[in-house]
């Protein structure tokens, strides 16, 4: 239980509401060769703007094919900061930022991990993107190693998902 | 194919194997069943039985009804607080054929009141940090919400009625019998929400450089619910998501505001003369027959009034007939713009409202997009009914109502603009104009099916955008753009046959999928002109009345002759997904017998027949057989050359020739060569399939399959396919048009479908432009030439 209340953003610059049902999608993959985590993550753009916009105090230009080294450092600031990966519930592995491809309704994010020193049996993902920024927002996780398949949705009461290996 | 030639080749009976290829089979499991639970099995059991209110071609029975709700309006808008204030008579005419104990009317209001269900249901929670934003939405105490005065009948006497959240129920002193008339009134008055900060289909924004306020004004007044055959009163509570279900009727609207407004309205102003100077009507008169939009408040006289306010009001009255709902926008910073539009001998106005903050992209657009809406959608569904078709100028949304929509789309305010915003201002006017025809004039239940309107909406707007540029980027209609949903984990993902409030995923649910799912139908399953045909009919029955999913789904079959049950059992009613696997495919050749072309043949096969190690090796180690050392160990079958042509061999063919007949010879000589595919069906939905054979020569073909092969079938097929040239690739759904979630097992021969990461990976692109728009960033190429 936390007592305290943090209030980081102060500006709004600008919102879109225009859907009405906030998920992005991941596709994380335990790519068994390099022993390292693979994230494709697909978000509504307006909604990346916005949680940006809100983390950086600057206008994001996002959405309009036209990719630039700003967004870039931003969105790479953003996710390495809230996507964490732990491994055999005690290792922490860094996620690095791969880049992005900026869609006019959606975007999608990479991200891929150090390689992992150990045999994974347990994954723990922990996204806590846009949360803050968009209310009601979810995250729908499909993680893939091999043969297994598992799913997971995140919300802001559940930022981490957690996959035992067969 | 002919039965005949089938005959023939099991005859012949010869066919040999030059290449298998296995694959791994997937387990399809069969369950033990004692009951039907095929894919193809008529939807005879989900749905309503015909009936005299609805029938079983799809159309309105011949006792179908619907009640008449009419409705006369006088509405405030107070600037200086932000409220309204109004009061209305409703009447109401029953034409069912029940009599009504009680009547249930709409207090839309209430979602905003302190002590809302939408309020208390939303899940909150404190994670550490929490915005200014959020904070503010916890601690939100705006007094939302209807204040009502008075509920009276026509002649003044109160009414008894009760209040239950977002609805109201007026009880009756005596039933309104059926065929009878009833009127009543309400007084009431409410608070405008900011819709800036607090959200909302209505409200205002507030624009603090020039202290002005623009509103969108919407569910402004107790609103009669429906009453039907299929659910009596819809009078489940408006929650938020679940919009609305509303009767028709005729407005009239007398709505008063300061008097250096301007108001964009559903209907037809009935005092021009009194609202409008001289020069304003004139431009009006002009727009009709222009054939571009004629700007009747310029941006200069809105920027003028903008500076000052004027105390007086004015009231502009509107009339609309036949329309379901309602709404107004008023501003003293509108510009307005129009342009007629002809449809079906009519001319409509199409019409823009917005403020400076809106140009230069709204004068350039935002009519004309309106103006081809109504073109195209009038041509895929019925022709616009109505005189005006207008395009209101509001930040962060799009919503629409009946002859109005409010659209999102603010240029920078150097006047720039990104590929984004122009894009997204354009798809959220199609969308919200192309509302008028779903749910507007086909009145569905939006309360209880959004895909109703959503989607058959999202569809045709697929179309609009398509119709406007080559290669528009939609984002909802191409089936390809659903994969990732549908083939997600059941867990999070409903049938499109569920209610709105349920909705997981509620926009691939709702607009996405029955767009793909239509998409699908018009250029795969029946083709674009028994598809075509068939919505319009749709339509034509529909329109101006409350049709149920069945009406669609019957009257589509009912139209195109096509039974699409399995369609709809599929896409619909479940969450399969589209995935069909080629699991194996067998190349054969009819063997002709002819000792010419297959001796050569089979000594080529022998020599190609891969050597077994120990005699590959002992070609070179061992140095001399037994036979080798010594000839007189060999007699005939060590020279015999099994590979020769004999005189018998050609005795034989001939002898076989002759008994064949012309047609028989002539499939012989021709060549062909046999493709039989295995496929499995991993997915679960029933779908065509289109195929594509490329052919060692470099040319290709297209075969399309009818999704009838998997009726007896549902698990497993084989089919054969033949061609006189070789086949060397074969595509399974080559446009992208089944929705097939998993493309790696679509190729044969087969071939890695690489993961998105791993596409990314292999295209990486490298970042150089800083953050500007490209508007932007031309400027400063013009800025750095003139220097």
């Amino acid at each position: 239980m936390r007592s305290t209340i943090v209030i980081i953003v102060l500006i709004v610059l600008s919102s879109f509401t225009l859907h009405k049902y906030f998920v992005s999608l991941s596709q994380i993959e335990l790519n068994s060769q390099t022993n390292r985590i693979e994230i494709a993550s697909k978000y509504f753009t307006d909604d990346l703007i916005i949680a940006l916009e809100e983390a950086s105090l600057k206008k994001i230009n996002l959405g309009n094919g036209e990719q630039d080294s700003t967004t870039l450092s931003l969105l790479t600031k953003y996710f390495e900061q809230h996507v964490e990966l732990d491994v055999n519930d005690s290792l922490s592995v860094k996620m690095n930022f791969l880049g992005y491809e900026d869609g006019f309704k959606e975007s999608w994010i990479y991200l891929e991990s150090d390689s992992i020193p150990l045999t994974v049996q347990e994954l723990g993902i922990t996204n806590s993107s846009l949360f803050n920024s968009i209310e009601g927002q979810k995250h729908m996780i499909h993680f893939k190693f091999k043969d297994f398949q598992s799913s997971d949705i995140l919300g802001k009461d559940s930022q981490k998902a957690t996959f035992s290996l067969p | 194919m002919s039965p005949l030639k089938w005959d023939l080749i099991n005859i012949i009976a010869f066919m040999r194997r030059i290449v298998v290829l296995m694959l791994v089979m997937a387990s399809v499991m069969v369950n033990a069943q004692n009951t039907n639970k095929s894919k193809f099995k008529q939807l005879k059991e989900e749905w309503r039985s015909p009936n005299a209110y609805r029938n079983a071609a799809g159309a309105p029975g011949y006792k179908y009804y619907q009640q008449q709700a009419d409705y006369n309006i006088n509405v405030t808008l107070n600037d200086e607080d932000q409220s309204i204030s109004g009061e209305e008579t409703i009447t109401y005419t029953n034409n069912s054929p029940d009599d009504l104990e009680y009547l249930w009317v709409q207090l839309d209001q209430n979602v905003r009141a302190q002590d809302s269900d939408t309020k208390k249901m939303s899940n909150t929670s404190i994670k550490g940090k929490m915005s200014f934003k959020g904070l503010e939405k916890l601690h939100n105490d705006f007094d939302g919400g209807f204040k009502l005065s008075a509920v009276t009948s026509a002649s003044g006497k109160a009414l008894d009625y009760t209040v239950v959240k977002t609805m109201m129920r007026i009880n009756l002193a005596t039933p309104l019998k059926s065929g009878a008339t009833y009127s009543f009134k309400i007084n009431y008055a409410y608070n405008i929400n900011d819709r800036m900060k607090m959200g909302g289909r209505s409200g205002y924004e507030y624009f603090e450089k020039d202290d002005n306020y623009l509103y969108t004004i919407a569910q402004f007044y107790p609103r009669m619910c429906v009453y039907s055959d299929l659910e009596g009163w819809q009078n489940k509570q408006f929650l938020g998501n679940g919009e609305f279900a509303l009767p028709f009727g005729d407005y009239t609207v007398a709505i008063t505001v300061p008097a250096d407004h301007i108001v964009g309205s559903t209907g037809t102003l009935q005092n021009a003369s009194k609202i409008l100077t001289a020069k304003q009507r004139q431009l009006f008169k002009k727009a009709e027959t222009a054939d571009k939009p004629v700007i009747i408040v310029s941006q200069e006289e809105a920027e003028k009034k903008e500076k000052s306010k004027l105390d007086k009001t004015k009231t502009w009255i509107f009339k609309a007939t036949n329309v379901r709902d309602f709404a107004f926008a008023s501003s003293r910073k509108f510009i307005w713009d129009a342009k007629g539009v002809k449809v079906g001998g009519k001319t409509v106005m199409a019409m823009s409202y917005y403020p400076k903050e809106g140009n230069p992209l709204w004068e350039k657009y935002s009519t004309e997009v309106v103006a081809h809406t109504i073109e195209v959608y009038s041509k895929f569904t019925v022709d616009y009914p109505y005189p005006v078709a207008i395009s209101v100028h509001a930040a962060q949304i799009g919503m629409e109502y009946p002859m109005i929509c409010f659209n999102y789309g603010r240029p920078e305010e150097d006047g720039t603009y990104s590929k984004k915003i122009k894009y997204g201002m354009m798809g959220v006017i199609i969308h919200e104009v192309g509302h008028n025809f779903f749910p507007m004039i086909i009145n569905s239940d939006e309360r209880q099916w959004t895909w109703m309107d959503e989607g058959l909406n999202t569809f045709v707007q697929y179309l609009t955008e398509q119709e406007w540029e080559r290669d528009y980027p939609s984002d909802r209609g191409p089936s390809q753009h659903i994969r990732h949903y549908m083939g997600g984990d059941k867990k999070y993902i409903a049938p499109i046959m569920t209610n709105s409030e349920s909705l997981i995923q509620f926009g691939n649910n709702a607009y996405g999928k029955p767009a793909a799912a239509l998409n699908i139908l018009r250029e795969t399953v029946l083709g674009r002109d028994l598809f075509d045909y068939a919505f319009k009919v749709y339509c034509e029955r529909w329109k101006f009345k409350h049709p149920s999913p069945e009406d669609f789904f019957r009257t589509m079959e009912d139209a195109s002759g096509v039974d699409l049950d399995w369609f709809w059992r599929g896409w619909f009613y479940t969450t399969d997904h589209v995935d069909v696997s080629i699991n194996e495919v067998n190349w054969y050749k009819i063997d002709t017998r002819n000792p010419a072309i297959e001796k050569p043949f089979k000594e080529e096969q022998k020599a190609k027949q891969a050597e077994q190690i120990s005699e590959y090796k002992n070609k070179t180690m061992l140095k001399a057989t037994a036979t080798e050392k010594n000839d007189s160990l060999n007699d005939f079958y060590n020279k015999y050359n099994p590979f020769e042509i004999t005189l018998l061999d050609q005795n034989d063919y001939d002898k076989y020739v002759e008994s064949l007949n012309d047609e028989q010879k002539a499939l012989i000589n021709a060549g062909y060569n046999y493709y039989e595919i295995k496929m499995s069906n991993e997915g679960g939905l029933i779908t065509p399939l289109v195929f594509r054979f490329d052919f060692v020569d470099g040319t290709e073909e297209i075969v399309r399959i009818p999704a009838e092969v998997w009726v007896r079938h549902e698990e497993k097929i084989s089919k054969v396919f033949f061609f006189k040239k070789e086949v060397q690739n074969i595509k399974l759904d080559p446009f992208l048009e089944m929705a097939d979630c998993d493309m790696s097992n679509n190729y044969w021969p087969p071939r890695m479908e690489l993961s998105k990461f791993k596409v990314y990976k292999n295209s990486r692109n490298y970042y150089k432009q800083q953050g500007e728009n490209l508007m932007q960033k031309a400027r400063r190429n013009e800025t750095l030439k003139q220097e």
